[in-house]
């Protein structure tokens, strides 16, 4: 061994491997008793439910009766209603779309999707923010948690997952820790509010109910809150000048291009609106747009942006939105009546 | 590469393993291949401007050192911070100065000829520059003599621990330390990674969480109140010492590990009495910087008092600017020059008292002072910053409505359990720093029983990996200085 490499004593030694050994344990349990509690509190966030409830009833569907998919961000299920597409254009479709959505993600689930069922179409919901970015570890521990191919997580992991959040991702302490932060506010707040008896303004407080549809749609009668039409609106700084598709997300929307052909299946790409008044706040939408317009057409798919076809037809106005970004139902049924009508106008048949 | 990073815990370990295995006469060529890796992790491409910048220095320090003409010295002296304050303006100020042009002329409804531009910040060039600049200059004064191998000092300007955000090194202190012969001391293994983790913890559970809170408050001053404003004032005067003091913490931590000392860069700051002792506190190696190659070039303290005014005003001021191409950081700067010279004038007035009623007000002042300030420095703008400066008061009278009181904590968006969270390990922070008036208070628990070492280190380390803030690793805030 090299010359330089000499410590201490023996019997010193010892005492420092027992006080490491001391330490790194204590640490050790207590990170894995808060990883407990932190996982557990994972199950109280209203949106995993969606996201099990979601999944259950898509592994109970008879195998291959389905014939229209939707997937994307919470976009996709916000809009695209099932019970709606079944009713009029008599398809057996489903809603898989799940928040934030990457389309390294929307990836893996269609490879779910297709060993389940035979969709002759995919309609994806292909929104900025997404595609912009690299990663976001929660959406994937999200399908994680509802998707049964335990070999396909593993590919996802070890394909896309950045070295760091792979780190992460096998931690509970650091994989939970925003659902148990959040479901503790909430509890905080709770109460809070009874011990100073403070209740929430009318102007913060949404009324309406938000529950899981039918078929993976999440239903929602909310309307925007005075707030988001001015200070707390999200898309009040986005300048799109700079905006770019992310490099990893293109690599997955090209392989989801690539699998819906060898599936056979229709892929459509379509943006679901935002609210006008956000709409208004963002510069160089125009860029944004094409951006994503281009990569459709270089691929020869149809691509159909909501927020540029509202823009000109007025179909839905603020009313229609359940915050500033999502529609709620009414919005819901104004676009995929449009939609439908405009696949048809196109040529494309659904089923 | 961040030091928030599970990257950088990889790297640095094959480093410090590599470090102690290598025999002495490479560790440095292996220090050297790290510190670049390092760098290029961020923007490969941009370790050629850092390796431009150390080839001119070497050059323009070896052919000073070598001349025995004055007139030649001073040119090739003037030269070479040409090169170095050149790059600096070019990727630093070119755009700040060109969108100014650009208003003005918009203002003055006159046609500007350039088109807007951008030019990517390389990270850590403020540092990397000064630490250069500063081994020319102490060249050129005969302090040290300079390094003959390129290589060497390469590696002197590129050490990855204190690289992108310092402490700004002096040749004559790192240098020695860099090249000695470290042998392997357990002692040093312990030291460093104990003071690595109270960097870890004031910038993961503290400045990451505490950022929230002042980035709603101070991305929309509009949608809030007086009330707001103090506290994320205040939050930010947190943040922006567990953000830099931890990066410190880290840099001098791993060096340590690597049996490197680094020079200590903050001392308590906020426990400071005045305002100039606080810039003997806070980011020691750039005031002394400032300090010994502006402010004592200019004439120091021993001149006219006009001319102190001048000599004073103009080294805080270019500080301010040193820190970002934009009007806030030059007024950041200005106030604290303005603060330096009320204090010298209140100084002759009243005398000072040492009693211990004396100290806290002293210190309490000294805080809002520094807390007022920093409302210019994180304001995006100037019409930002006196926004919320002329609303500080706006609400205070409602501070008794609890319902008001109550949906403002919530308006920042940080989450209650956080906020309780992050405002415990806010209480950890101010008792370690209380407590640590003589010695740090790495120093203080080595001389107390193991079990109450054991307790605190535990503690910090059970915060970290249970209330760290690791959704998306932000970067340190100096990294864009």
């Amino acid at each position: 061994m090299v010359r330089h490499l000499y410590i201490f004593n023996f019997r010193e030694m010892a005492v420092t491997i027992l006080k490491l050994a001391a330490f790194l344990s204590v640490v050790a349990a207590v990170a894995a008793y808060l990883g407990g509690k932190y996982k557990a509190a994972s199950t109280e966030n209203i949106i995993n439910k969606f996201n099990e409830q979601r999944f259950g009833d898509f592994y109970k569907k008879e195998k291959n009766s389905c014939d229209l998919v939707f997937v994307g961000s919470s976009h996709s299920y916000c809009t695209f209603d099932p019970a709606f597409y079944d009713k009029e254009a008599g398809t057996d479709s489903f809603q898989m779309g799940m928040p934030l959505q990457l389309p390294a993600s929307t990836y893996y689930e269609l490879r779910e999707i297709f060993a389940y069922q035979k969709p002759k179409t995919v309609v994806m919901e292909v929104f900025w923010g997404v595609l912009g970015t690299d990663f976001e570890l929660n959406q994937a521990t999200q399908l994680f948690q509802v998707m049964k191919n335990e070999e396909l997580k593993n590919e996802y992991i070890r394909e896309v997952f950045p070295f760091s959040e792979k780190v992460k991702y096998s931690n509970d302490v650091l994989k939970y820790q925003g659902d148990y932060f959040a479901y503790k506010s909430k509890e905080y707040d709770d109460k809070i509010r009874n011990f100073i008896k403070v209740y929430r303004s009318p102007e913060l407080k949404q009324e309406g109910v938000e529950e899981y549809g039918t078929k993976g749609f999440i239903y929602c009668d909310y309307n925007m809150l005075e707030d988001e039409y001015d200070l707390t609106n999200q898309f009040k700084e986005l300048d799109g000048k700079d905006y770019k598709l992310s490099d990893e997300q293109v690599k997955y929307m090209e392989k989801i291009v690539d699998l819906c052909e060898e599936e056979g299946a229709q892929l459509i790409f379509v943006t679901a609106p935002v609210a006008p008044v956000s709409l208004n706040y963002i510069r160089n939408y125009d860029i944004i747009n094409k951006r994503i317009a281009d990569f459709a057409e270089r691929h020869n798919i149809p691509y159909f942006d909501y927020n540029i076809i509202n823009s000109k037809e007025n179909l839905v106005t603020n009313a229609n939105f359940r915050d500033d970004a999502h529609l709620n139902y009414s919005g819901a049924q104004i676009i995929n009546r449009h939609f439908l009508g405009l696949l048809e106008k196109e040529g494309i048949s659904l089923k | 590469m961040l030091f928030n990073s599970a990257d950088f815990i990889v790297f640095f370990i094959i480093v410090l393993l590599l470090y102690y295995i290598l025999p002495h006469r490479v560790r440095w060529v292996m220090l050297l291949g790290a510190s670049l890796i390092f760098y290029m992790a961020w923007e490969p491409a941009l370790v050629v401007l850092i390796l431009f910048s150390s080839f001119s220095n070497y050059a323009f320090s070896l052919a000073i050192y070598g001349s025995k003409d004055r007139l030649i010295r001073k040119r090739l002296l003037i030269f070479s911070m040409l090169i170095n304050f050149g790059l600096l303006f070019i990727f630093k100020y070119l755009v700040f100065i060109n969108n100014s042009f650009m208003w003005l002329f918009d203002f003055a409804g006159l046609k500007y000829p350039i088109n807007e531009f951008d030019i990517i910040l390389p990270m850590g060039i403020s540092f990397y520059t000064f630490q250069a600049a500063g081994y020319t200059f102490d060249v050129y004064r005969g302090d040290i003599k300079p390094q003959r191998n390129y290589l060497k000092f390469t590696l002197f300007i590129t050490f990855f621990p204190q690289l992108v955000a310092g402490p700004i090194e002096r040749a004559g202190n790192l240098m020695g330390r860099i090249f000695r012969y470290h042998p392997f001391k357990w002692d040093n293994i312990v030291l460093g990674a104990k003071i690595m983790l109270i960097g870890y913890f004031k910038k993961v559970v503290i400045a990451d969480r505490v950022c929230t809170v002042v980035n709603t408050v101070f991305e929309n001053p509009t949608r809030f109140g007086g009330i707001s404003f103090i506290v994320s004032a205040i939050l930010f005067s947190i943040q922006i010492f567990c953000d830099f003091s931890g990066y410190s913490d880290i840099a001098i931590g791993s060096a340590r590990m690597l049996g490197i000392k680094l020079m200590t860069n903050f001392d308590r700051p906020y426990f400071s009495r005045s305002i100039k002792e606080f810039w003997r506190r806070w980011h020691i190696s750039l005031s002394t910087w400032f300090k010994d190659y502006l402010y004592i070039p200019l004439g120091g303290s021993r001149v006219s008092e006009g001319r102190w005014i001048f000599n004073i005003m103009t080294t805080f001021t270019v500080s301010g600017l040193w820190h970002g191409a934009n009007m806030t950081f030059v007024i950041w700067g200005a106030l604290h020059g303005a603060f330096q010279v009320i204090g010298r004038f209140k100084r002759k007035l009243i005398s000072e008292h040492n009693g211990v009623i004396s100290k806290f007000f002293g210190i309490v002042i000294t805080y809002a002072l520094v807390v007022f300030a920093w409302i210019f420095f994180r304001a995006n703008t100037v019409g930002d910053a006196f926004y919320i400066v002329s609303h500080l008061g706006s609400d205070i009278m409602r501070i008794t409505d609890i319902a008001y009181v109550y949906e403002t904590v919530l308006s920042w968006g940080l989450g209650l359990f956080p906020f309780a969270v992050v405002l415990a390990a806010i209480a950890v922070l101010f008792v370690t720093e209380l407590v640590s008036s003589k010695e740090n208070i790495v120093k203080i628990l080595d001389r107390k029983p193991f079990i109450l070492r054991f307790a605190f280190y535990a503690m910090l380390a059970v915060f970290l990996i249970g209330a760290g803030r690791y959704d998306n690793g932000s970067a340190f805030i100096y990294f864009q200085f």
